[in-house]
């Protein structure tokens, strides 16, 4: 389990982290989405004990990250920007990372290799960035780490790879129970396949859910009556958004379909209609709900 | 798993260092080995076929100048194993990985130490096995060692200075400045400060003062660059102090660098400070030097505003070029700008600093119950063999005797209140008036004191401080000192001593090679010296006498090295001197006996012949019978029995062969055979006994 508590990171005047505090349990694969600069490499550099923080503390399993090379064995990060040696190839690589990880798999590497059919012999320097971040990812999967950070992973994998690159790393979570953090600015990425979300902003976690509760937690109706109504109609139920045109309003609703149902049906409406919300459209309203407009938190 | 290295990391930096280290390490090695062997495979460029020549002792120098290059290599080594430290993705995944800062930083050090040490290792061994098949050269054990033991400090203390530079920067343009900024800012600050603190009051020894450790000499690197020029192999092989020195700071340096490297933050990669404020010290620190340098000018020049101007614009160059070259932004400029006063206040403080020690120098006129003791002291010279043992036995010993403090305490005094009130000058250089007078037509020396050369004196007070100052006595105020000096037995016999056994390093002695027989000549000179009077041996050592026929011994004592030579008097020495006729004449028996076989078959031959002796010398050239005559004169006559000789030594030059031949004759047969040869009656001896 990673638990960072009141956390801050200061580069000279600028403050990267603000008092983070959040708890990531095992075997999750944790979604941090926010914009640039919003701090997401800054929280992952400090539980990889790349950072030390300014205030706060960070550990995993108990134990701090920072100069702890017992706690860093299970841990690979993965970074944006990421790091090859000069004129290597993925077999240099491997034997690289054989030396700095106990538990690197020469068995995984070749089985992974194989999968993306990379050629393990090639100069790194030949590799397209999709490519190099593909080999990124196998060289940290066959650590065979308790902890895996994927910093801005999918960016620039075509779509069919960085399907299969989310599918090896699901895998690899559910076959090992990795805990897994991915981040991106983009939350249609992560979506499919986080089980849980926080958002990042500012430097600090302004929101965070379970997803599969984020999905349900909120639905969008759509009411109609023959007769003029307000909001004041709907007091009994915990409204997220409204807006109404004509004789028809659109609610945003927290609770589930079954549960609200009934209780609208009774009204009598001429209108009734359940509409399923995108991960992204219960965010917006979640977010608004919090009183942070999400294009200034994502945009 | 060590906290402290990793041999698995110090295998990965092995492998990401190899380009590098095989590259550089193998020229090295290559060029290293290039010297004898190129001796070995073209000998005649060396010497003539079909002669044997002189057998050549191999100095470090030989070695030296390929070796050079290593001092390249350990920052370019340090620079590229550390590489990581410039740029972020690496800086991170180095401070990802599951090691901690210390085992990363000493772990890959070890990395670098080694590809020097192979190098260095490699190169040496190479060498010396190549050394040894050159024939007639000596390649004395130690000299690999000291090679290897100079140069791995120079390469540590090197690797020391870049890794400090490195962990205080992050980008290559400023890694590199800061590393020459490390490497020369004390040096040539200190070396400023002390020129013109010389220049301001030449009478103080600044090699006496704790400051001597910032000048260029404290400097492994540059005095092994140095030595190549000046051949003084004593300023470094053999200079303890140095050695000390340079390992402890490396040390500190090494330790600096892991502190620095721990703390260091990663997002430092790429960037040439961690933050405004060092980059404005890194700035200033790098363009003070040259304000001082313009303070410098200022003060030597007595303010000639041309040079100060170009030196103020040069000082701008160099700040504002440090700005843009790290930060590559020209706007940048205008807030360093606000720092500019820092050089002006660092040029100020250097010049008072100078005007400050200069003063408190010049003023400087303990009391004698104050003085502990007082030493003969001279400056080591630049060049080897200068100091005589005689001169090292004599500064080690302290003179404690009440007159001698008296007596100094009094020409400090008088040094004080002549350089209060007339300058140091004046103290320098007393009979300057009287020159000037003599050359404006005055009269010369009307009233002018004699003065006896200066003398530099060490001076230890009972607080500890020690001092050095150079006097410029009258005469009769020298020949007092001195007195008072000898006066003092302890003095009087180190003056007298012989280097003991294990002082010795060498022994020279013209056309005798073999280093037993030269060893044995020394004992023998030894046991003959120890039986002369204390008053023999007094105007035996005092009347020095640098000519041809000596025994040569060199040798260190502590820390410092001796060169002396012992003229072969015959009448002091006689079963020494005949010794060394002895063993001489065997060396080139069979060469001597071809010549003079050549000579009875062709009177035509051409021979070059050069007479050394104590106190003269003659050369003679030509052909004739009469040469002939006169060696086979020569060697008929036998040494005198009752030890009034003359031992001299020819060297022959016949037919591009080379060789020498001794003699021990009465003074009589001596006059006799210098007329044979065409060289006339030697001033000063005996009329010859034949005269042809």
């Amino acid at each position: 389990m990673i638990q960072a508590e009141n956390v801050t990171m200061r580069f000279e005047n600028f403050t990267a982290l603000n008092r983070l505090t959040c708890t990531i349990p095992d075997g999750c694969i944790y979604g941090l989405i926010g914009s640039n600069g919003a701090g997401k490499s800054t929280f992952l550099r400090l539980i990889s004990g790349v950072y030390r923080p300014n205030e706060g503390t960070i550990t995993v399993d108990g134990a701090p990250v920072w100069e702890n090379p017992a706690a860093k064995a299970g841990i690979v990060y993965v970074p944006d920007d990421l790091y090859f040696l000069p004129q290597s190839n993925m077999n240099r690589m491997a034997s690289f990372y054989k030396t700095l990880y106990p538990n690197f798999s020469y068995e995984r590497f070749q089985k992974l290799t194989a999968t993306f059919q990379l050629n393990p012999a090639a100069n790194l320097n030949t590799f397209s960035k999709g490519m190099r971040r593909q080999a990124a990812t196998i060289l940290a999967l066959s650590t065979l780490p308790k902890y895996l950070f994927f910093d801005e992973t999918f960016d620039g994998l075509d779509p069919v790879m960085r399907n299969l690159v989310k599918q090896v790393i699901y895998n690899d979570v559910m076959e090992r129970k990795t805990t897994t953090i991915i981040t991106s600015h983009s939350l249609r990425e992560l979506e499919d396949g986080c089980d849980q979300l926080a958002l990042l902003h500012k430097g600090g976690i302004v929101f965070e859910s379970d997803v599969q509760n984020l999905k349900t937690s909120l639905i969008k109706v759509q009411v109609g009556f023959r007769e003029p109504f307000t909001r004041e109609k709907f007091a009994g139920l915990d409204t997220v958004s409204y807006t109404q045109v004509g004789s028809v309003a659109s609610l945003i609703v927290r609770g589930d379909r079954e549960g609200l149902a009934p209780r609208l049906s009774a009204m009598e409406p001429a209108l009734l209609d359940f509409l399923p919300l995108t991960l992204e459209e219960v965010f917006i309203y979640e977010m608004e709900a919090l009183g942070y407009a999400f294009k200034d938190v994502l945009m | 798993m060590s906290k402290f290295f990793s041999f698995k990391l110090y295998r990965e930096g092995i492998k990401k260092t190899r380009l590098v280290g095989i590259t550089i390490g193998s020229v090295t090695a290559a060029l290293t080995a290039l010297i004898p062997l190129a001796r070995l495979l073209s000998p005649t460029v060396y010497y003539e076929p079909g002669y044997e020549p002189a057998t050549t002792i191999i100095s470090p120098s030989d070695f030296a100048l390929p070796l050079l290059l290593l001092l390249f290599l350990a920052p370019i080594l340090t620079l590229s194993m550390f590489s990581f430290l410039n740029k972020r993705n690496e800086s991170d995944f180095y401070h990802s990985i599951p090691f901690t800062r210390p085992c990363v930083y000493f772990s890959f050090l070890a990395s670098v130490l080694t590809w020097l040490v192979a190098t260095l290792a490699v190169s040496l061994a190479l060498t010396t096995v190549l050394w040894c098949f050159v024939p007639y050269t000596a390649l004395s054990p130690s000299t690999p060692l000291l090679l290897f033991g100079a140069y791995f400090l120079a390469t540590l203390l090197l690797t020391g200075f870049t890794l400090l530079a490195m962990t205080l920067t992050g980008t290559v343009t400023s890694n590199l400045l800061i590393f020459a900024l490390l490497f020369g800012f004390v040096r040539i600050s200190g070396a400023l400060f002390v020129v013109c603190l010389e220049s301001q009051f030449p009478l103080m020894i600044t090699a006496l003062t704790p400051g001597r450790l910032l000048l260029p000499e404290f400097s492994m690197p540059i005095t092994l660059l140095t030595v190549l020029f000046t051949g003084d192999e004593s300023t470094v092989f053999t200079n303890a102090p140095l050695w000390i020195y340079t390992a402890v700071i490396s040390i500190l340096l090494i330790a600096a660098g892991s502190i620095i490297y721990t703390k260091r933050r990663s997002e430092m990669a790429g960037k040439s400070a961690p933050n405004r404020i060092l980059q404005h010290v890194y700035r200033c620190a790098v363009a003070l030097p040259m304000a001082f340098l313009t303070v410098f000018y200022a003060i030597e020049t007595d303010f000639d505003l041309q040079g100060i101007i170009i030196l103020i614009v040069l000082t701008l160059i160099v700040y504002y070029l440090y700005e843009i070259l790290t930060t590559k932004r020209l706007k940048n400029c205008l807030k360093a700008s606000l720092f500019l006063p820092v050089l002006l206040v660092g040029g100020l403080l250097f010049g008072g600093g100078v005007a400050v020690a200069s003063n408190v120098a010049a003023s400087y006129a303990p009391d004698a119950d104050e003085l502990e003791s007082v030493s003969i002291y001279k400056e080591s010279s630049y060049y080897y063999g200068d100091t005589s043992y005689q001169e090292l036995k004599t500064q080690s010993v302290e003179i404690t005797d009440p007159k001698v403090l008296e007596f100094v305490a009094d020409k400090l005094a008088e040094m004080k209140a002549i350089v209060s009130d007339k300058g140091v000058d004046a103290y320098q250089y007393p009979n300057r008036r009287h020159e000037i007078a003599y050359y404006e037509g005055d009269v010369y020396y009307e009233d002018a004191l004699t003065y006896a050369d200066p003398i530099t004196l060490k001076i230890t007070e009972k607080s500890g401080r020690v001092c050095g100052r150079t006097f410029r006595l009258t005469t009769e105020d020298y020949n007092r000192l001195i007195t008072l000096f000898t006066e003092t037995k302890e003095y009087e016999d180190a003056f007298l001593s012989l280097p003991a056994k294990e002082e010795i390093l060498g022994f020279g002695l013209p056309g005798v090679w073999d280093a037993v027989t030269k060893e044995t000549i020394w004992n023998s000179f030894v046991g003959e010296y120890s039986a002369l009077t204390r008053e023999e041996k007094v105007e035996y050592i005092s009347s020095r006498d640098y000519y041809a026929l000596s025994l040569y011994v060199w040798g260190t004592l502590g820390v410092k090295s001796f060169y002396n030579d012992y003229p072969l008097n015959p009448n002091l020495f006689p079963q020494t001197c005949a010794m060394v006729v002895n063993a001489a004449n065997a060396e080139y028996e069979t060469g001597f006996r071809d010549m003079l076989d050549a000579f009875k078959a062709d009177e035509a031959i051409k021979v070059h012949i050069n007479l050394y002796m104590f106190d003269n010398s003659n050369y003679t050239s030509g052909a004739g019978a009469h040469y002939l005559e006169a060696l086979e004169f020569a060697e008929g006559c036998q040494a005198p029995a009752d030890g009034n000789a003359v031992l001299f030594r020819l060297t022959f030059e016949y037919d591009r062969y080379y060789f020498d031949r001794y003699y021990l004759l009465s003074e009589a047969d001596f006059s006799s055979f210098c007329i044979q040869l065409g060289m006339g009656q030697p001033d000063g001896y005996e009329k010859p006994a034949v005269i042809e």
